[in-house]
């Protein structure tokens, strides 16, 4: 039998004693607390099993050292900020997407919360005496799923609702929004959601909440005044391979069963969304950087849209071929533009030949 | 909904132990009907069904080297585990003599280095933090700064060696709490009896773990990568085209597809230049075959 997840507690000497570990740790109360140095001691060990530790993660509880701002990565779109910035409170995340980088970028499956968010605060109002700022907050995790525990995005509101010239960005698959009903929204808070459809979901990302459960919480939030940006992103290629006989097909060039999926999922999403009132839609394909999905195939050697022949772009990135990332771009952005205002929606495309 | 088109068969999980002395192996020797194998005068060590054990001697330094030793000659792997079984004196009352623990965490009090295995396994002894010492604490630990619960004078020397060879979730420490720091030598002759219990509790931990999690399973079957090796060969394609053909006969096996559909003497003609072979190729990845 396998242990149960966040059965063990790791927590750096350093903050044993400190409050936000006792309240964190009251989420646990039977976990097993286990003292640790560095949190790399855990985190960085050799030969780590990610695929089995995804299976049963356990808890890292940290400080985070500097640097704690990073300047946005190429593959992600900063939505014309030239100020764009990303900060990590936590390493990896509850959720198991197939898809998902941080299956090649850490060594580990276990999951790091850093707790010393003042020292985060405080280097974003150094910055902010500069210039103002964009900044993601939910950047290799999803911070909100984690929010009962962490109470995180909480602080981060207050925080952001006396600086105007913050923008903070939360991205999110998550259904919890008590942090959002809680308090009047703010101008400068996007909160960012990514939907797929209920078939990319159920077999591409365990453990998140269905399309229904998160087509409502947007629902509210955007009842309740915030602003809301809509992530169809990653788009997958899906294809009827149980069925397909053409290794052509199957290779990308019949997209019956994709359109069948994704013209359904936007009905779906539309018919419950006032696309007027979003703050924009933004569209990428499957994309992973070299290295990453290197290490992502090594580690998930069964796992088919992994696998997929993708081309690797002059940016070190790869992605599905030029023609199929065109296509489904284009048909996603033709059908999205029945329902959103067509300078509304955003296209971000990595297959550069 | 991803395809698994096959395990490796040809892996028989084994679990290896590790014991200082004899005294304590003989309680799990004998419970597990384990026999001596001749022909290793190194370190004693004993074979059964599914068990390899070693006996390491006294310290560190020793268990760490017939750790590697064993793990070496029996060519472990991922599908494998280690356990170093033994006593352990507690620095606390708190823990009852007899009580067997599982270390959470292993100082190397030498190095100061910390060692963790990882926690996947579900079990029914007590966590602890197990410092390892490179010789004998008396008198209580009088002046010595003790940070483990637990201490012995192997542990850390299992778990570094082992660790060369294995991931941290195969790596597992389990004590006896026999003393407390208190000066009096095990008696050899009591200690097998004093462990036959505790030692059969572990057994049947061992016995029910589920091992088959441990399985990597992979796309490609042998016969697959035979399959691709001679395609390589007779279309004479360079190490990167080779490496993309694996990439697509990967995603073609994944989807269900038998790849001696795809490769087949009629589609994979021999060829005789690169060039020739470059074309074929290229006809392979576009799904263009001749009829
Ligand atoms: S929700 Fe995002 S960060 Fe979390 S597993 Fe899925 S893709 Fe990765």
């Amino acid at each position: 039998m396998i242990t149960r997840r966040f059965s063990h507690i790791y927590i750096e000497e350093a903050i044993l004693d400190s409050e936000v570990i006792r309240r964190i740790c009251t989420s646990f109360p039977n976990a097993q607390q286990v003292p640790i140095g560095h949190y790399k001691d855990v985190f960085c060990r050799k030969r780590q099993d990610f695929r089995l530790q995804k299976r049963t993660p356990k808890l890292i509880l940290a400080m985070k050292r500097p640097p704690f701002l990073y300047s946005g990565s190429a593959n992600c779109d900063s939505f014309g900020n030239h100020s764009f910035y990303y900060t990590s409170s936590m390493m990896n995340c509850p959720y198991d997407c197939a898809y998902c980088y941080l299956k090649g970028m850490y060594p580990s499956a276990n999951l790091v919360i850093f707790v010393n968010q003042e020292e985060i605060f405080e280097e974003v109002d150094k910055r902010l005496a500069a210039h103002p700022l964009y900044l993601c907050i939910s950047y290799d995790t999803d911070l909100l799923s984690f929010e009962p525990v962490t109470g995180f995005v909480d602080s981060w509101m207050k925080f952001a609702s006396r600086r105007p010239d913050l923008f903070l960005e939360i991205r999110t698959k998550c259904a919890f929004i008590r942090p959002f009903l809680s308090r009047p929204a703010l101008r400068n808070v996007i909160v960012a959601w990514t939907l797929s459809p209920e078939y990319v979901i159920k077999n591409y990302e365990m453990g998140t909440p269905n399309l229904a459960a998160r087509i409502r919480s947007i629902k509210a939030v955007m009842k309740a005044g915030w602003q809301v940006r809509i992530c169809i992103d990653p788009v997958l290629f899906i294809d009827n391979y149980r069925e397909d006989t053409s290794w052509a097909r199957h290779q990308g060039t019949d997209l019956k069963v994709w359109e069948r999926i994704y013209q359904g999922f936007l009905d779906k999403v539309f018919m419950s969304l006032d696309g007027d009132r979003l703050t924009s839609v933004s569209i990428g394909a499957f994309r992973m950087a070299k290295d990453y999905l290197k290490r992502t195939r090594r580690r998930y050697p069964c796992s088919r849209i992994l696998h997929y022949p993708f081309k690797l772009n002059r940016n070190g990135v790869y992605c599905y071929p030029p023609s199929l990332e065109n296509r489904i771009l284009g048909e996603l952005a033709k059908y999205a533009a029945r329902f959103v205002p067509l300078e509304k929606i955003r296209i971000f495309t990595s297959s550069i030949p | 909904m991803d395809l698994v088109s096959s395990t490796d068969e040809g892996d028989i999980d084994m679990i290896f132990l590790t014991t200082a002395m004899i005294c304590e192996a003989k309680a799990l020797t004998r419970q597990l009907g384990l026999k001596r194998v001749k022909e290793y005068r190194q370190f004693p060590i004993y074979e059964g069904d599914g068990y390899i054990l070693v006996v390491s001697g006294i310290g560190k330094t020793a268990c760490a080297a017939a750790t590697a030793f064993m793990l070496t000659r029996f060519g472990a792997g991922p599908s494998d585990l280690l356990v170093n079984i033994g006593l352990c004196a507690s620095t606390s009352d708190r823990l009852d003599r007899g009580k067997t623990v599982i270390a959470n965490k292993v100082i190397d009090h030498d190095s100061g280095r910390h060692f963790f295995p990882d926690m996947i396994w579900k079990h029914p002894f007590q966590e602890v933090g197990l410092e390892t010492f490179s010789t004998c604490i008396e008198d209580g630990g009088r002046g010595i700064t003790i940070l483990g619960e637990c201490v012995d004078m192997e542990a850390s020397g299992a778990f570094e060696a082992a660790s060369f060879f294995l991931a941290p979730h195969q790596i597992s420490i389990i004590k006896i709490i026999y003393d407390y720091l208190s000066p009096v030598r095990p008696d050899h002759a009591l200690v097998t009896d004093f462990l036959v219990e505790p030692c059969a509790r572990i057994l049947v931990w061992l016995k029910d773990l589920p091992m088959e999690v441990l399985v990597e399973q992979e796309a490609l079957t042998e016969e697959d990568i035979g399959l691709l090796e001679w395609a390589v060969k007779r279309m004479r394609l360079t190490a990167s085209m080779a490496w993309e053909l694996k990439q697509l006969a990967t995603y073609y096996r994944l989807s269900g597809w038998d790849l001696k559909d795809l490769i087949r003497p009629h589609y994979v003609p021999s060829c005789k230049t690169k060039n020739e072979g470059k074309a074929v190729f290229e006809r392979l990845k576009r799904g263009i075959y001749p009829e």
